[in-house]
């Protein structure tokens, strides 16, 4: 009797103990657990913030490549935030075209600064090795746009009778770019390949963004209406965009900053005109057209032809002025 | 020995040992209590280091963030000395900077100010024109309603007039409302 109690005790003591112990295991498991999310969110906050300072280095370095090593990692843009992992960061009034995804080890950043004609700001695009862009077309205009991306790009030019042949080099991503063509086709090759196209008119100066055809799998389809374009920046970002819905915004977000800069020198030059009364440079500063023309055509986003040559004037006129207020030793506009 | 006694000296036996039990297990919920108020001790300890080093964190991102903002300021093209596009380092257009103080007043304009807000926070922005003196201008004003405390960050910049083709000598002062 005394035995089977001792027996029972002992099994009870063993149960107690085995529940005691996996309390205790379930609660350093859920320490642990909370500790790596919270880990993995630092380094996260971490990276995108030593991003950020990328971003902001490279934004000042206007005309500049730059190739960056940078952890394993997977970064998303969209227009107004980047994110890494858990954390994110506000891009705020920064123009950065870049694909939606980017992954990889390296980063290859190109700034180029968009002028209008003064210095509006800076556009950052942004790649990865990874992505390879191949310019289809043939011609000065193809040949212009493949020397004018960056050599550091993963890049080729193929005519457009090689198009259908091209093959597949195991790259990520390819952006096919079309110069003057209207080829649909994508290479059998690239089956299952993330593709995305551009086709680009250089005569009437338009982008149209292109993607995958759901219903024909081997065929591109339009994403939304052609994109006019009149400063080269403007087309290299519509490149290193892959949506047409991010690029859309990002150059809504441009020609906001246009605006607002165009206001900033007109209020410069008001301010500057009652000091010029009876000089030879008066009749330069006060009201000017130009750059009123300016303001009135970038009040409303998207732009239409007509605000679209308003601006190309416009811009003629102030290369102008400034030429003359030069020649006269007057103070220059910008 | 008569049955009685036998009882007695069972139910004795008995008693002891369901009290060695109850005891042993006292022991081991004791120690449990203890092990876990320990614990307790710990975390408090541990998440109290935290909440200082958070603390810290964000004073110093505020402080980041006005030398931020000064890097902004001195790199925004609506700012910068420039001749045919040309930008002079370290300079500032002081007919810019009029322009800019018209542009992003809320009350002048909104749209301006809006788009400012995005780039500037909640932060003001003074240029003061130290020598020659005289002349204050408010670039941007935006306090945060409930700040808790406002550190002022001075830079010394060189300001340039172009219509007297000279130079002057000027601080900005960025308040960071926290």
């Amino acid at each position: 009797m005394r035995g089977r109690k001792a027996q029972a005790e002992a099994q009870l003591n063993w149960i107690f103990i085995l529940i005691v112990g996996a309390v205790i295991m379930a609660f350093f498991t859920f320490i642990v657990m909370k500790q790596r999310t919270a880990s993995e969110a630092k380094f996260s906050g971490k990276v995108s913030q030593q991003l950020n300072t990328i971003l902001v280095g490279a934004k000042v370095s206007s005309g500049t490549v730059q190739e960056i090593p940078t952890p394993d990692l997977s970064i998303r843009f969209t227009c107004n935030d980047y994110y890494i992992g858990p954390a994110s960061q506000r891009l705020g009034n920064r123009v950065v075209f870049a694909p939606e995804y980017l992954e990889g080890n390296k980063l290859i950043t190109w700034t180029l600064d968009w002028n209008v004609p003064f210095k509006i700001t800076s556009f950052l695009y942004m790649t990865s090795p990874f992505v390879r862009y191949v310019i289809v077309g043939e011609g000065q205009k193809a040949d212009d746009l493949y020397l004018a991306l960056p050599s550091k790009l993963n890049k080729a030019q193929v005519s457009p009778s090689d198009y259908a042949a091209l093959r597949d080099e195991g790259d990520w991503k390819v952006r096919f770019i079309f110069v003057d063509q209207d080829t649909d086709a994508i290479p059998a090759s690239f089956a299952d390949v993330e593709v995305s196209g551009l086709r680009v008119m250089t005569v009437d100066r338009s982008v149209q963004f292109l993607e995958r055809s759901a219903a024909d799998p081997n065929m591109f389809t339009d994403m939304d209406v052609p994109f006019s374009y009149t400063e080269k920046e403007v087309l290299y970002a519509a490149i290193f965009s892959d949506r047409h819905d991010e690029f859309n915004c990002l150059m809504k977000r441009a020609y906001a900053r246009l605006n607002t800069v165009a206001k900033v020198y007109y209020e410069k030059l008001n301010a500057m005109a009652p000091i010029q009364y009876s000089t030879n440079c008066e009749g330069y500063y006060n009201q000017n057209t130009n750059l009123k023309a300016i303001i009135q055509a970038t009040d409303v986003y998207p732009l239409d032809l007509t605000g679209l040559t308003a601006i190309a004037n416009a811009v003629s006129g102030l290369k102008d002025t400034n030429s003359r207020l030069q020649i006269y030793s007057c103070p220059l506009i910008y | 020995m008569p049955a009685d006694i036998l009882n007695m000296k069972d139910d004795r036996m008995r008693w002891n040992v369901n009290r060695k039990a109850q005891i042993k297990m006292g022991e081991t919920i004791a120690i449990m209590f203890v092990f876990f108020i320990l614990l307790v001790i710990g975390a408090v300890f541990y998440m109290n280091l935290q909440r200082t080093t958070v603390t810290r964190e964000i004073s110093e991102a505020y402080e980041l963030r006005a030398v931020e903002l000064a890097q902004t300021i001195s790199f925004l093209p609506e700012a910068q000395c420039t001749e045919s596009n040309v930008v002079k380092a370290s300079c500032f257009d002081l007919y810019k900077l009029i322009g800019l103080s018209v542009v992003s007043n809320e009350t002048l304009n909104p749209k301006g100010f809006d788009f400012y807000s995005q780039e500037f926070g909640t932060t003001t922005i003074k240029l003061i024109k130290v020598y020659p003196p005289g002349g204050e201008w408010v670039l941007f004003d935006n306090p945060k309603p409930d700040f808790t405390s406002a550190p002022v960050e001075n830079i010394p910049i060189s300001l340039y007039n172009a219509t007297a083709d000279k130079y002057y000598f000027g601080v900005l002062e960025i308040t960071t409302y926290q």
